[in-house]
C-alpha cells in the first residue's frame, strides 16, 4: 500500500513568517519515480516547501505526507530516506571533505561510498581539502554529492546548480541521470536554468505567490501551451476569450496574439469558420511560458500593444 | 552517438532526437540492421531525461525507422519496409502540404513549382529514371 | 535519545573550548601543587580556578548554540536523520560534560592528595560542595542554551547581545551568591545550611530549564 502512495502528497499546505504567508494553500502531489521541477519566480516559495518537506520548518497549517509517512510526525524516518542539497549550503568550515563525508556516512542506514568516491574525483573535491577553503560552486557540488550518498529514494534538490560553470552544469545533469535511471528513484529539484529542466525533468510545477498554479508532464506542457497570432477580417468575435483553451488574449496592431492552454486543435478549427482569417501557430519554449505565468495578470486586452 | 540538444528551441527534444535518427537512417549514414546506443547510455551522454530517448525510439519504432528486438536493443529499420503504402502516401501528403505553404509565402505559381519538384525528380533518380 | 556519531561530531567541532578547559584545569591542579608544597590549609571553597574553567564552557556551549543558528549548520544537521531531541542532548552533553568534570575535579584532587593536603573541609562536604555546584552550574548553562536557541537566530543581533550581557550579570550574581565572595547572599545561606532544599531546587531548575529548552528546538523553525 505505501509503495503506491506519491513520493510527496501536500494538502492545504501554509506557511506564515509574522503573518505573511510564503506557501498558502499547497496542494502537491510528486508521483514516484521521475524527475519534478519545481519553477517559479524567487519567493513563490519553492525553498519554503522544500524546508516543509524536511520539516526544518514547521507548517502554519495543512498535512504533507512523504514517501508515504507523516513528514513531521515520522520526520526522521523520512530523512533516512530523503538526500537534500541545500540552496546555499553552509558548512562546517574547519573540516576536512573527508571528515564531513564519513560523519554524514554514520548517520545513515546505507551508503554507497563507490560513488561518492567517483563523484569527488569527478568534481575535484580532495577528501584533505578544507570545505571553507573550497569556492562557491564545489561546496554545492560537495551538497549535492552529501544527497546523494545515501541512495535515498527521493532527491530534494533546491537550485543545484547555482553558480556552476558550463562544464559542472553538464555534469551534475550527468549526475541526475545517473541517478534517475534506478528503479524507483524520484527527483524533486527547484531550477532557474529552464534549458536544464527542458533537458532532464518529466514532470514541472510552477508555484506563484505560494501556490501551485500547474503541475503537468512536461510533454504536454510544452504541447499545449501555444500562442496563436490571428488576423480577422472584420471585427474578432466577442467571445473569443471565454473559447475553450484560452487563457489570454493580447493585441498586437490589427493582430491578435492568443495564449492557449491545450484544445488548439479546437481553437483552429473554429477559428478556420472565419472566411479570410489568417493564423499562425507558434510553439514556445518553456522559458516563454514561465514568463507567461510569472508574469501574471496584467488585464487582457491591454498589453502587447505594439502601435 | 552524438546529436544536437537545443534545449528553448520549443521543440520537444525527443523530436529534436527523432528529426537527426531519421535524417541519418534516411541519407545512409546509418546502415540498416545497425544497432542504436541503449537508451541509458545516449541518456547520459547527451544528459537527458532517459524517458525521452525511449519516447524518440518509441516513436521511431511506431514509423517503421527502427525495430526493437527484446532484451537486444533497439537496431535500423530498412527504409520503408515496414510503412503501408497508405502511411506512405499520408506521409508524403503532409509534407507536399509543407511544400505548398512554402510556396504560398513565396509568391511562386503553381507552373514553378511543379517545375521544381519535376526537376528535383529527375536530379535524385538520374537520367532515365 | 542519544544519537552517538553526532555527539562525537559535536564534541570533535568544540574541540578548542575543550583544549581552553585543560588549561583551567591545568592552573587549578598547580596552584593545589603550589599549597601543597608550601603545607597551608586548603579552602576547597576558594579554588576558583575550576569554577573560572566552567564559567569559560558555559560561555562555550552558548556560543556553539548560537554559531550553529547563525550560520546554518544547525540546518545541515537536521536535514539529515537526526531528531531534534537528539541534537539537543548532543549540544548539552557536548557543552555539559566537561563542565561537570571540571566541577568535580577538586573531589578528585582531594582523593589524590589528602596524604600531602591539610584540607579546611572533609571529603564529604567537599563532594557535596561539588555537586552542588555542578548542578547549579548545569542549571545556568541550560538556561544559557535556552536564551540561544531564541535569540540565536542571525536576525536577532540585537538580542544576542542583550542576552549575552544578561547571562554574565546572572553568571557574576551567582558567583557571589554560591558562595565564594559574598558571605551573606541568600543561596550561600541555603547552600550552609539546608545544603538538601538547596540541591533540590537546583536540580528543579535543571529540569526546567532542559524541557523547556529541548520544547523550544522541537518547535522551532530552523532558517538559515
Amino acid at each position: 500500500m505505501a509503495i503506491s502512495e506519491p513520493a510527496v502528497l501536500t494538502r492545504g499546505l501554509t506557511k506564515t513568517f509574522r503573518g505573511r504567508p510564503a506557501v498558502h494553500g499547497l496542494d502537491l502531489e510528486v508521483p514516484r519515480g521521475g524527475v519534478f521541477a519545481l519553477l517559479g519566480p524567487n519567493g513563490a516559495g519553492k525553498t519554503t516547501t522544500i524546508k516543509l518537506l524536511l520539516n526544518l520548518l514547521q507548517p502554519s497549517a495543512g498535512e504533507m505526507r512523504v514517501l508515504g509517512l507523516d513528514a513531521v510526525a515520522d520526520s526522521v524516518a523520512v530523512r533516512r530516506r530523503v538526500g537534500y542539497q541545500a540552496e546555499s549550503q553552509h558548512f562546517y568550515r574547519n573540516t576536512g571533505v573527508g571528515e564531513l563525508l564519513s560523519f554524514c556516512r554514520s548517520l545513515y542506514p546505507r551508503w554507497n561510498q563507490e560513488r561518492v568516491d567517483r563523484y569527488c574525483r569527478l568534481f575535484e573535491l580532495p577528501a584533505r581539502a578544507r570545505v571553507g577553503g573550497l569556492s562557491k560552486g564545489k561546496q554545492t557540488l560537495l551538497a549535492l554529492v552529501l544527497a546523494v550518498g545515501p541512495e535515498p529514494e527521493l532527491l530534494l534538490l533546491d537550485e543545484p546548480a547555482t553558480g556552476l560553470d558550463p562544464l559542472r552544469r553538464r555534469q551534475v545533469l550527468k549526475l541526475l541521470v545517473e541517478e534517475m535511471s534506478k528503479e524507483g528513484r524520484t527527483i524533486i529539484f527547484s531550477s532557474h536554468q529552464l534549458q536544464d529542466v527542458e533537458r532532464i525533468a518529466d514532470r514541472v510545477a510552477f508555484l506563484l505567490r505560494g501556490g501551485l498554479i500547474l503541475s503537468r508532464p512536461l510533454e504536454q506542457l510544452l504541447a499545449e501551451e501555444k500562442k496563436v497570432r490571428v488576423l480577422f477580417p472584420g471585427p474578432p468575435p466577442a467571445e473569443l476569450e471565454k473559447w475553450p483553451g484560452v487563457r489570454r488574449v493580447a493585441r498586437e496592431g490589427s493582430r491578435l496574439l492568443i495564449s492557449l492552454s491545450g484544445r488548439l486543435d479546437e481553437v483552429l478549427v473554429r477559428l478556420q469558420r472565419y472566411e479570410g482569417a489568417a493564423f499562425d501557430v507558434l510553439d514556445q519554449t518553456l522559458e516563454d511560458i514561465f514568463v507567461e505565468y510569472a508574469g501574471g495578470e496584467e488585464s487582457v486586452w491591454e498589453v502587447g500593444e505594439d502601435d | 552517438m552524438w546529436f544536437r540538444v537545443e534545449p528553448g528551441r520549443g521543440v520537444p527534444i525527443y523530436v529534436q532526437v527523432m528529426e537527426q535518427i531519421r535524417r541519418a537512417a534516411a541519407s545512409g549514414l546509418l546502415a540498416p540492421g545497425e544497432q542504436l546506443p541503449p537508451v541509458r547510455e545516449l541518456a547520459l551522454q547527451l544528459s537527458i531525461n532517459p524517458n525521452t530517448i525511449s519516447r524518440a525510439y518509441q516513436e521511431l519504432e511506431h514509423e517503421g525507422v527502427v525495430y526493437t528486438l527484446r532484451g537486444r536493443g533497439t537496431f535500423v529499420a530498412a527504409p520503408a519496409s515496414t510503412l503501408t503504402k497508405r502511411e506512405r502516401l499520408h506521409r508524403l501528403d503532409e509534407a507536399v502540404e509543407k511544400l505548398f505553404v512554402e510556396a504560398y509565402q513565396l509568391r511562386c505559381t503553381p507552373g514553378e513549382v511543379l517545375s521544381a519538384v519535376e526537376k528535383k525528380v529527375r536530379e535524385k533518380n538520374g537520367p532515365g529514371g | 535519545m542519544i544519537n552517538w556519531p553526532l555527539l562525537r561530531w559535536e564534541m570533535r567541532n568544540i574541540r578548542w573550548w575543550y583544549a581552553g578547559l585543560f588549561i583551567f584545569l591545568f592552573i587549578g591542579a598547580f596552584s593545589l601543587l603550589l599549597f601543597a608544597t608550601t603545607g597551608g590549609p586548603v579552602n576547597w571553597g576558594k579554588m576558583d580556578f575550576f569554577l573560572f574553567g566552567a564559567y569559560w564552557a558555559l560561555f562555550g556551549g552558548m556560543a556553539n548554540v548560537s554559531s550553529k543558528l547563525k550560520k546554518g549548520t544547525m540546518a545541515f544537521l537536521l536535514a539529515r536523520p537526526v531528531s531534534r531531541r537528539e541534537m539537543y542532548h548532543a549540544m548539552a552533553l557536548a557543552g555539559g560534560l566537561p563542565i561537570i568534570i571540571l566541577i568535580m575535579s577538586p573531589v578528585l584532587f582531594a582523593l589524590i592528595l589528602s596524604p600531602w593536603l591539610a584540607s579546611s573541609m572533609s571529603l564529604g562536604q567537599l563532594l557535596l560542595l561539588d555537586v552542588l555546584r555542578a548542578v547549579w552550574l548545569t542549571a545556568l548553562f541550560l538556561l544559557a542554551i535556552l536564551t540561544s536557541l531564541y535569540t540565536g537566530d542571525y536576525r536577532n543581533k540585537f538580542y544576542s547581545i542583550l542576552t549575552g550581557s544578561f547571562i554574565i550579570a546572572v553568571t557574576i550574581a551567582w558567583t557571589t551568591t554560591i558562595g565564594i565572595i559574598n558571605k551573606r547572599a541568600l543561596v550561600q545561606w541555603l547552600f550552609q545550611h539546608h545544603p538538601g532544599l538547596s540541591l533540590l531546587l537546583s536540580l528543579a531548575l535543571c529540569c526546567l530549564f532542559y524541557y523547556l529548552g529541548r520544547r523550544r528546538l522541537e518547535r522551532m523553525d530552523i532558517q538559515a
